[in-house]
């Protein structure tokens, strides 16, 4: 939509300017609509959860390496059509303060799903049978902190020493216990780590890892121009389990933000992936800050747009691989890195792959850092650098692939990767004279002007990529963009969902779309976690927009589909 | 042996004496006990991609001259606890990157050992008062003095802060703008404890001020864009707006005053004066490294701000500078309500400049 400005007149007020804007109201009333499956809305009634054999999701990406690979095989291309809802849970009708959207990767432990909510709520709900096991949610007076449009997402638990662990918009880290959910320690980040704050621009929506006695968490925040971290804190205490945070970037003043107009960016805002072998933890980084003003910070920003591998236990560097040098487009290493152990040019090799806003996809010698696979592009690539009258560039700021995770299907051999294909109009910032300016040596803009390219419809695809060869197997396109990720299983078939509230079953080998489910959510913007309770297969995917809920499907469930959502298109980081 | 070295050494040997003392106040009957670091003092090395930056420390933990294990030091609050080993040993890092003087203590000895045996109170007591140090400083350079021409009883001292070869530091300069201003109720009330957020539709940029105090005052600091930028004001759990499709433009290169009247019903802010009152301001938010005297906050000094090789002139009393006072090195960020933009070479107002705690303090050397 065309802005247009017009000057409010007032005996002081010569610069308040007002203009037509829409805006997504992330405060629409809350309209539970309970389906006849849903059984969590009565209270609790056990506190422990049903079954007794366990295959857990564990963790954000199923196990550390974050391959979202399972090797269950109940569920296959043949029985898919069987599939239906075991139950739903409609979160607003729990708890009336969930906020719109969700973007939370169930966890599944022992039977009990853990979500979270925008709004920093966390649900623990029995897998079988959705009935609620137990409920967090800040108190009034903290949630309004952070009850702000826009920036409310939150991407899930790590669970471990009997503890949940989730991170909150104002920066906090909580743990939580994991069989009645009262609150065992909540820390301000900012304690420990300096200018951690809202204040400064730092927020989390990240979920948190656990390995070996530590929580890894890093930060969102690089386009308000904070200082990127990946820090580690003891399970046991919150205590910081390293020296220092890993900074992604220098301290502003230094190095190649000497000009120390800006603090560099770096952001890492979703979960690390941990190599339980080598004691390494790998990780995606954002883009460099400002965005689209490069004149600032010279030189390729290094550490920013890259996968970094650092010790566990220590933190300190072992290498750092960067997709875009300098950057002016906003192309953030957004998503998780996995670990994969694929064939290679006929060799089984370890490998650390990501695929970044920049539509290029990326494979890396874990131990080394060495390339194999440099830059596969998975979608249009032509992005002229920015000018101030703006300039069409694909892909656009949301990518290539957002901050939704791959799959890696072992049998194929394929690298599954959701992307995004739409371009953006660019602008950079309009003052680098300004900036220069001696007497203004901080006043330069901040540089992040983005619109869409008007009559451009964008879509979504999902890539497969033959890991032994590095060339595309398949790409087939998706109504909206992907922005949830994928989920692969030993059968051969990979879920995932779209915007406009479907899941869907991907033959693997095929690359055919082989089942769909209209949810009765509004959109999926997270990829499904597959677990099994007492030998039965079960998929359980979040759903957002202004009903957020939970499903769990199963063979033999309701097959009742919902009406279909509307696509949410949104900011990566929105939460609508 | 050159200067920088000399100074390196006496900073070193400080923080070991200071170690040493803090053992022999111990109570009588306490051994002594001591953290032996095989290095303390470091200068500053600016930030490295390949991490060369961190630099790592051992350390050992000794009492009655045998190695503690089992402890937990800590360098510097709210830092990583380290346990130490069989032989009292630890390792630590140092981010050589930012100034610091980090306290080294033992924080528990609950399960603390000497020669295998668990320690008792006499070795706790001991143990609870060692210490030691490590500082990250840029030396400092005095390159001459002169009396003030204004004051004859005061000496212009000119130093320099230096850093290593290739490394580029900023002093302090212009960092943020400020919005600040007024939040009250309908009928004019201060509004105490709300919350001024500044955010965009695009872009992910936004800003949160300080809650309102009970002149229902707050600020926030921004980078100024050339965009629409929405206003909202919390109060508890509820939130006000402006109305729907309204946005501010806020100017570039200046602070600003927002004065917000919040509405007596609903939830919309009716963007107009005097509801709603916006107005440039002066001063600015400054950000960067800085010296000052390490005297009490009582005795008056001025310093300038450094020049891009470092060079600050300081201004004190003759009498005080005669007595050989330290320098501390701090990362200072305030704001200034000065009309006029500071740059280099201006004097910072009296007071300005204050030490803490983490501020590494520095002997200057002679030129």
């Amino acid at each position: 939509m065309k802005k247009t400005h017009a000057l409010i007149g007032t005996a002081l007020a010569l610069l308040l300017a007002i203009s037509a804007c829409t805006r997504n109201d992330n405060e629409a009333s809350p309209s539970p609509s309970p389906t006849p499956e849903q059984t969590a809305t009565t209270p609790p009634t056990a506190t422990g959860a049903t079954g007794t054999s366990f295959d857990n999701w564990g963790s954000y990406g199923y196990t550390l390496a974050n391959t979202r690979h399972v090797p269950f095989t109940e569920i296959t291309a043949e029985n898919v059509q069987d599939l239906g809802v075991i139950w739903s849970a409609d979160l607003k009708a729990l708890d009336k303060d969930v906020k719109n959207g969700n973007q939370s990767y169930p966890v599944v432990v022992d039977g009990v799903v853990f979500v979270t909510t925008a709004g920093n709520q966390v649900f623990a709900l029995d897998a079988v049978t959705g009935n609620q096991i137990w409920h967090w949610k800040p108190t009034a007076e903290q949630a309004a902190t952070f009850a702000k449009a826009g920036i409310i997402a939150n991407r899930g638990v790590a669970v471990g020493e009997g503890k949940v662990f989730t991170l909150a918009i104002d920066n906090s880290l909580i743990a939580l216990d994991q069989k009645t959910g009262e609150l065992v320690k909540m820390i301000k980040l900012s304690d420990y780590i300096d200018g951690v704050t809202l204040e400064n621009g730092y927020y989390e929506t990240t979920a948190p890892q656990y390995y070996k006695g530590n929580v890894y968490i890093g930060s969102s925040g690089g386009d308000n121009g904070v200082r990127g971290f990946v820090a580690a804190f003891r399970a046991s205490d919150l205590t910081p389990a390293w020296d220092s945070p890993f900074w992604t970037v220098p301290p502003k003043g230094q190095d190649w933000l000497a000009n120390s107009r800006f603090q560099g960016g770096g952001a890492v805002w979703n979960p690390v992936a941990i190599d339980e072998e080598t004691d390494l933890v790998y990780f995606a980084t954002g883009n460099p800050a400002p965005d689209f003003y490069g004149a600032n910070r010279p030189g390729d920003n290094p550490h920013t747009d890259s996968v970094v591998a650092v010790n566990a236990m220590t933190g300190k560097l072992v290498w750092s691989r960067q997709e875009v040098s300098h950057d002016l487009w906003d192309y953030d290493a957004a998503a998780s890195p996995m670990i994969i152990n694929a064939t290679v040019k006929g060799e089984k090799k370890k490998l650390v792959v990501q695929g970044g806003k920049s539509g290029l996809w990326f494979a890396w010698d874990a131990a080394t850092g060495d390339v194999v696979w440099d830059g596969i592009p998975f979608a249009k690539i032509d992005h002229p650098k920015p000018t101030a009258e703006g300039v069409i560039g694909y892909p656009g700021v949301l990518g290539g692939e957002n901050y939704a995770p791959e799959s890696y299907d072992p049998a194929t051999n394929y690298v599954l990767i959701p992307g995004i294909e739409q371009p953006s109009i660019f602008k950079a910032a309009k003052n680098e004279d300004e900036a220069a300016t001696p007497d203004f040596p901080g006043a330069a803009a901040f540089g992040t002007v983005v619109e869409e390219v008007p009559d451009v419809k964008g879509y979504g695809t999902i890539t497969a990529i033959d890991v032994d060869t590095g060339k595309q197997a398949y790409q087939i396109k998706t109504a909206d963009q992907q922005r949830g990720g994928l989920t692969s299983t030993g059968s051969g078939l990979a879920f995932f969902g779209e915007l406009d509230g479907k899941l869907n079953a991907l033959d693997v080998k095929a690359g055919k779309v082989v089942w769909t489910f209209q949810t009765s959510g509004d959109n999926v913007q997270s990829a499904p976690s597959i677990f099994k309770v007492d030998g039965k297969e079960y998929v359980v995917v979040t759903t957002g927009g202004a009903k957020p809920k939970v499903h769990v499907f199963g063979l033999g469930g309701d097959k009742t589909q919902g009406s279909a959502g509307e696509a949410d298109t949104g900011g990566a980081h929105s939460a609508q | 042996m050159t200067k920088a070295r000399l100074l390196a050494l006496l900073i070193a040997a400080a923080a070991l004496w200071t170690g040493t003392c803090a053992g022999a106040n111990a109570p009588a009957q306490a051994p002594q006990a001591r953290i032996e670091l095989e290095k303390t003092s470091f200068t500053v090395k600016t930030w490295r991609t390949d991490g060369s930056h961190i630099a790592a420390v051992k350390g050992k933990l000794i009492c009655g001259g045998q190695p503690v294990a089992g402890a937990e030091v800590q360098a510097g609050l709210n830092k990583r606890r380290l346990r130490t080993g069989e032989d009292g040993s630890f390792d630590l890092q140092v981010d050589r990157s930012l100034l610091a003087y980090a306290p080294i203590r033992v924080v528990s000895a609950n399960e603390a050992k000497i020669a295998g045996k668990p320690i008792g109170q006499r070795e706790a007591d001991g143990l609870a008062s060692a210490f030691a140090a490590i500082t990250v400083y840029h030396p400092i350079q005095v390159i001459g003095e002169k009396p003030d021409e204004a004051d004859a009883s005061r000496v212009n001292v000119q130093a320099r802060i230096r850093s290593e070869a290739g490394d580029a530091i900023s002093f302090f300069q212009v960092d943020k703008y400020r919005i600040a201003g007024r939040v009250e109720d309908a009928d004019g009330n201060p509004v105490k404890g709300a919350i001024v957020w500044i955010d965009r539709d695009r872009g992910e940029g936004f800003a949160k001020s300080t809650p309102t105090d009970g002149d229902g005052k707050y600020e926030m600091f921004y980078w100024p864009e050339e965009e629409e930028t929405n206003l909202t004001v919390i109060v508890g759990s509820r939130r006000y707006a402006l109305p729907e499709g309204k946005a501010f433009v806020l100017p570039r290169h200046t602070s600003v005053d927002i004065r917000i009247r919040l509405p007596r019903e609903g939830v919309i802010i009716d963007d107009k004066p005097p509801t709603l009152m916006c107005e440039t301001a002066k001063g600015a938010t400054y950000s960067g490294l800085l010296a000052g005297l390490d005297v009490p906050p009582e005795v008056p000094y001025t310093v300038t701000i450094p020049d891009r090789d470092g060079r600050f002139v300081l201004t004190v009393a003759k009498e005080v500078w005669e007595r050989r006072p330290a320098l501390f090195e701090t990362r200072l960020t305030k704001f200034i309500g000065q009309e006029k933009v500071l740059k280099a070479g201006d004097a910072l107002p009296v007071g300005l400049v204050a030490a803490n705690d983490q501020d590494p303090r520095v002997i200057p050397s002679a030129s």
